[in-house]
């Protein structure tokens, strides 16, 4: 087992070490910026063993999981340990549980909110940058010191560092003696760790977990988020072995290192602007498909499981183009619609078994 | 553009077309005069426009269906800013709109289905599955809809409309124009403006190659000015019902919403809305009402149950109830104070930031207690639409807060706007019964 702090040490270690912390929901945000001033973004993903029963009561049942939860983790006082809410603009339900948050629930926290641009070229770089001039006032109104852009830069460096680590660990997956299971938990930690302790922790497990990887059926996986953990154990019994993550939660914020742009404003919104195609950012289903494509190509994987929560249209959208794209092109694609508080369900289970035996 | 199609569409739409379509709007008209509705229907005397109404609504489709290569043709989201297209004489086609005739005509299920087996989840919003199956070959009632040259879409109703146009713009290879409006969960910032401003003087040179002229100020001045117009009216037609009895019920406002969305920038739309209020101004004066023994009046907060509009309106009015406003309808009168034709673009982007869609939900409370005030109604009925996620979530939440804070009571009902298979009619009635007893008290 790999040692890998929690949430709640990193979250005790930072407040004593006289920093603050931000809870984050899905999906892009300026993490630099974030940590630059001083805040430590822990990212929610609709904690599993949430009780959504408070958030029944706000949100309809056709609201996805990562939003019924995340509201219910706030409302259920999950977030009493931080020092503001951050709700970046994903997608309409995103959208709607920043509002409500902001409108009518008060969850006695700053909410503070970022629309990511869906359009693109120079008005949308200009639009970023005033944007993240916005989030960054208003984290200095919380912590009461303003922006070090130094310090900005600096993180910024150190994002590009642990993504580039990242790569790099995708790269050797087949040299990392670690299962799916155990890289996972690895791989998440990057939604609660300092940029640096991240790559720290990859660079440590690069160097001490040599030898075969367990699996042999190359796959990616893509969606929303790999979850739940169930998923990954059926793929390590079957033989699975991921060797690429093209979901929100992970390989979709892989962004370009942008090394030629010395305004740490302006390089931050290009680096937010310049990520890998998303559907959730409005990518075009067949820059998605070709993205896909190269990252299997790079890879060497032969198939793609895509795991999404239900509701979840922008996914939805995209899926039957993609899809049909991968397909044509060699690539076999296996969609699950799955809930993240619960044990993988049979019949999901059963579906990705078969589909492995069949690579 | 070929000479052929243009021959073809000016004998076809402008010829044969429009004179066929005076003759029905004038028999329609008769038939309204010579067979009134019957004693025991629960409603007032229909309105008189309502020929026209299909004439311009008909005449609209008969334009895009002949349109293929005779003029351009857009594909536009119903928020979308549409006087620049106007002004560069695009055939503008809405697929929301089309959705909704289709919801009316019942065959959206037909076409949700075909999208569905082409592997459109059920999730996805109705009117883009209804679209999809248009465009994957489905029939419609409409006959036959226009290829697009360009597909406009404003993400200041939702996200979905992104989506579900990248996917058209995949299908059809044309240039998708995206104009992208930041959420306002406060007030607009002048960056915001700014964004969408810059968007739009880059969408005018696209939609100008594509169009293969340049757009003439003098134009885009015109039609932005006859769009206000326009807004204006429509405003005032709404408006209309804040009487008592109401001379207008929300849901012919649904209907005779259509060359609000879909046809600004227009003359005869200015007309159409002229003569409209006219006719309401008189029916009020005379005391003629949409719901005769109006007791009850109630607001309707988002999109219409297409398929069952005329199903719901009946059974309200059998029991005296009249819904006289709807945040929906309103949507498109409320922004008329910022429009400015003098400055066309600039004054665009202020105005297409600000639809209620684009809005807070403490923002949308504010309107719907306003609307409620200026109605004088008894309780709001609260739509939560599966299809439409920024319409719908905070409704619970405006629900309780409208009960307890307001003192307005609010009902939910659970439906979607396009897709009949999600609707329950025993569950609604039963509810709605339960609702109108509470009312009475």
């Amino acid at each position: 087992m790999l040692d890998i702090p929690s949430r709640r040490q990193v979250m005790e270690e930072q407040h004593q070490a006289g920093g603050r912390v931000a809870a984050v929901f899905p999906i892009h945000y300026p993490r630099a910026l974030l940590q630059a001033h001083g805040f430590l973004p822990i990212e929610v993903w609709g904690p599993p063993g949430t009780d959504v029963g408070e958030a029944d009561a706000h949100l309809q049942s056709y609201v996805c999981d990562i939003v019924r939860r995340g509201l219910g983790f706030v409302l259920a006082g999950g977030l009493r340990d931080c020092d503001c809410l951050l709700v970046p603009h994903g997608c309409d339900s995103l959208q709607g549980l920043g509002s409500i948050l902001l409108d009518f629930h008060h969850p006695g926290l700053p909410v503070l909110t970022f629309y990511l641009a869906r359009g693109e070229g120079p008005a949308a770089l200009d639009f970023t940058v005033a944007e993240l001039a916005g989030l960054s006032q208003a984290l200095a109104d919380i912590s009461g010191r303003p922006l070090d852009e130094q310090a900005w830069n600096r993180h910024l460096e150190i994002e590009v560092a642990a993504e580039a680590a990242l790569a790099r660990l995708w790269r050797e997956r087949r040299q990392l003696e670690l299962d799916n299971a155990e890289l996972y938990r690895l791989l998440r930690c990057r939604n609660y760790l300092a940029a640096d302790r991240f790559r720290e922790l990859l660079d440590k497990v690069l160097d001490r977990h040599r030898g075969a990887a367990p699996g042999q059926k190359a796959i990616l996986l893509g969606g929303i988020v790999a979850e739940p953990v169930g998923l990954l154990e059926v793929i390590d019994r079957a033989g699975g072995l991921v060797v690429g993550d093209a979901g929100c939660n992970l390989g979709r914020r892989l962004y370009r290192a942008v090394d030629d742009e010395p305004d740490p404003a302006r390089r931050q919104a290009r680096r937010l602007l310049g990520g890998p195609p998303d559907a959730t950012r409005g990518a075009a289903p067949s820059r998605i498909a070709e993205h896909l494509l190269e990252q299997a190509a790079g890879s060497g994987a032969r198939a793609l499981v895509v795991t999404n929560p239900k509701f979840c249209e922008p996914e939805l959208f995209v899926l039957p183009e993609v899809t049909r794209l991968l397909e044509a092109a060699g690539l076999r694609v296996l969609v699950l619609e799955l809930e993240l508080s619960r044990d993988l369900p049979a019949a999901a289970a059963n579906r990705l078994e078969a589909f492995l035996e069949t690579l | 553009m070929s000479l052929l199609a243009k021959l073809r569409y000016q004998f076809m739409v402008k010829g044969v077309g429009a004179a066929l379509l005076r003759l029905e709007r004038w028999r329609s008209a008769r038939r309204l005069r010579t067979r009134p509705p019957g004693r025991d229907a629960p409603f007032g005397p229909p309105l008189a426009t309502s020929p026209w109404l299909k004439q311009l609504i008909a005449g609209h489709y008969l334009s895009g269906r002949y349109s293929t290569g005779a003029r351009p043709v857009a594909w536009v989201t119903s928020g979308g800013p549409v006087e620049f297209l106007v002004a560069l004489g695009y055939h503008v086609h809405y697929p929301e709109n089309h959705g909704a005739v289709c919801g009316i005509r019942r065959v959206a299920e037909r076409l949700c289905e075909r999208a569905e087996d082409a592997g459109y989840g059920r999730d996805i919003c109705s009117y883009a599955r209804t679209d999809f199956g248009t465009v994957l070959g489905g029939a419609t009632p409409v006959g036959r809809l226009p290829r697009p040259d360009l597909l406009l879409c404003c993400n200041n109703i939702c996200q979905t409309v992104l989506h579900w146009y990248r996917v058209l713009a995949d299908h059809y290879r044309v240039p998708l124009l995206l104009i992208d409006t930041p959420f306002l969960y406060r007030q607009a910032h002048d960056h915001e403006v700014e964004y969408v401003k810059r968007q739009l003087d880059q969408a005018v040179v696209v939609a100008e190659r594509v169009a293969g002229r340049s757009l003439a100020p003098s134009r885009l001045e015109q039609a932005a000015r006859l769009s206000k117009e326009a807004v204006e009216l429509w405003a005032r037609v709404l408006a209309a019902a804040r009487a008592r009895p109401a001379p207008i019920s929300a849901f012919d406002a649904f209907i005779h919403m259509a060359p609000i969305v879909e046809m600004r920038g227009e003359r005869f739309t200015v007309e159409y809305y002229r003569a409209l209020l006219d006719e309401l101004e008189r029916r009020r004066q005379q005391g003629i009402a949409a719901v005769p023994g109006e007791s009850k009046r109630l607001l309707w907060d988002n999109l219409p149950i297409w398929y069952r509009v005329r199903w719901l309106a009946t059974w309200l009015a059998e029991r005296g109830v009249a819904l006289v406003a709807s945040t929906y309808t309103h949507a498109w009168g409320e922004l008329a104070p910022l429009m400015d034709s003098r400055r066309p673009l600039e004054s665009a982007a202020r105005v297409y930031l600000h639809p209620i869609l684009n809005r807070s939900t403490g923002d949308k409370l504010r309107t719907i207690q306003q609307l409620a005030g200026d109605y004088s109604v008894d309780g709001v009925l609260l739509h939560s639409d599966r299809s439409c996620k920024p319409y719908s979530v905070g409704q619970l939440d405006q629900q309780k807060l409208l009960g307890r804070k307001l003192g307005i009571p609010a009902l939910v009902m659970e439906a979607d706007h396009n897709d009949p298979r999600v609707f329950s009619e025993a569950q609604t009635e039963a509810r709605l019964q339960a609702f109108l007893e509470m009312l009475a008290g």
